[in-house]
């Protein structure tokens, strides 16, 4: 701000931070009778203001524009990308349950046929209905296993010795005699 | 707010209503708010980076935000408030973003404009001509102010916001938005009052 004749400098910085609210007729009725007697004798602060009053106006009147057709159209496409980040899982987990049932199926199918397996090939166990009733609670298992889940160690031993291999005195090495006296020849 | 989309002064539906419909998972009341008010923060971010398509992608991160936090909303605030304020401080990352990659120079744009000639209008037949240089002479003053004055006089005199809900928006006193806009007036004053100089023997 210039000196200007009669004017101190101080006057015009000191008035010009009531500008704003001129312009905004937010001034008190005093304050605003002080500014506009200093305009009446400061023509650089008058011309000031007027300017501020044009520019005012120009940004009120500036052209507005608007958003491109797409606009929510595109918002949409990317708010559906943010949801399918944040709720699905990673392309690896994908689709989890589809070979986790699969490797169920296969782990079954595979146990059942080892549990089938082997109570049908081993030839040699006699066709004779067991002698002994075990334990409900402690199902018996087909084949030679079976012998071991005796429901008492005597019982065990007994089992063990009486289907003894007669490879001696009958010449077949695949012969049995189980405890009841039956022989059975295994076709090996 | 003074200035209101068409859509929203018939609608006797509040801001603060379609947004509490939305957080209860009433996806259409996100739209409304879209439609409310994408074309005015279109305007506010352009006039802040000063670039169409950047605007234009700011203002759908915007909404995006706001879809993705909406729980984050409380009706302590306005939801312009809050709407304006995600804006702008995306607005101010674009900028601080730009200053860093040195892609964005505060020209010397105005100091350059001062060669045109400005035509009178009053007697030139290509007004419309003249307010589209003006136009642009002014978005280069708006963007040549330091930001905490061109956010206040954005929000203050092209958005039309009261102080209040500008000291809200922007985190900041009354007091303090009051000395920015004033401030703000009087630098575009100083860098724009070539174009609207009289001279002395015409001045009244």
């Amino acid at each position: 701000m210039k000196k200007r004749k009669g004017l101190p400098m101080i006057d015009c910085d000191k008035l010009r931070t009531n500008f704003s609210d001129y312009l905004d007729e937010e001034l008190p009725i005093e304050q605003r009778k002080e500014l506009e007697d200093h305009f009446s004798v400061c023509l650089e602060c008058q011309e000031t203001i007027r300017q501020m009053k044009i520019i005012q106006r120009s940004l009120k009147q500036l052209p507005q524009i608007s958003v491109s057709p797409d606009f929510e159209q595109k918002l949409h496409q990317q708010i559906f990308r943010a949801n399918q980040k944040t709720t699905f899982l990673p392309p690896p987990f994908h689709n989890w349950k589809i070979p986790a049932m699969g490797s169920a199926i296969v782990l079954a199918t595979v146990s059942l046929f080892l549990v089938f397996n082997d109570s049908t090939e081993d030839k040699s166990v006699p066709v004779v209905p067991p002698t002994k009733i075990y334990s409900p609670a402690a199902p018996q298992l087909p084949g030679n296993k079976s012998m071991n889940i005796s429901t008492t160690e005597e019982e065990s031993s007994n089992s063990y010795q009486s289907s003894t291999l007669v490879r001696d005195s009958l010449g077949a090495d695949s012969s049995l005699i189980d405890k009841s006296g039956v022989m059975t020849v295994g076709n090996k | 707010m003074i200035t209101k989309t068409k859509e929203g002064k018939k609608s006797s539906i509040t801001d603060e209503q379609l947004i509490a419909r939305f957080q209860l998972g009433d996806v259409q009341a996100f739209d409304i708010l879209v439609r409310r008010y994408k074309d005015q923060l279109l305007n506010f971010i352009y006039r802040f980076v000063g670039n169409r398509s950047d605007a234009e992608d700011i203002v759908q991160e915007t909404f995006l935000r706001v879809y993705k936090n909406k729980h984050y909303y409380k009706e302590i605030a306005k939801f312009s408030t809050w709407v304006y304020t995600i804006a702008g401080n995306l607005a101010k990352t674009e900028l601080r973003r730009r200053k860093r990659h040195k892609i964005f120079s505060v020209s010397n744009f105005i100091n350059e404009e001062r060669d045109y000639d400005i035509p009178d209008k009053e007697h030139s037949p290509e007004k419309k001509v003249d307010s589209s240089i003006q136009e642009t002479i002014i978005q280069k003053a708006i963007e040549k102010l330091p930001i905490k004055f061109k956010e206040v006089i954005i929000l203050r005199d092209i958005q039309g916001f009261a102080y209040e809900e500008i000291s809200q928006i922007l985190n900041i006193p009354l007091g303090t938005v009051k000395s920015r806009v004033n401030r703000g007036r009087l630098k575009l004053q100083e860098d724009l009052k070539f174009l609207y100089e009289t001279e002395p023997n015409t001045r009244p």
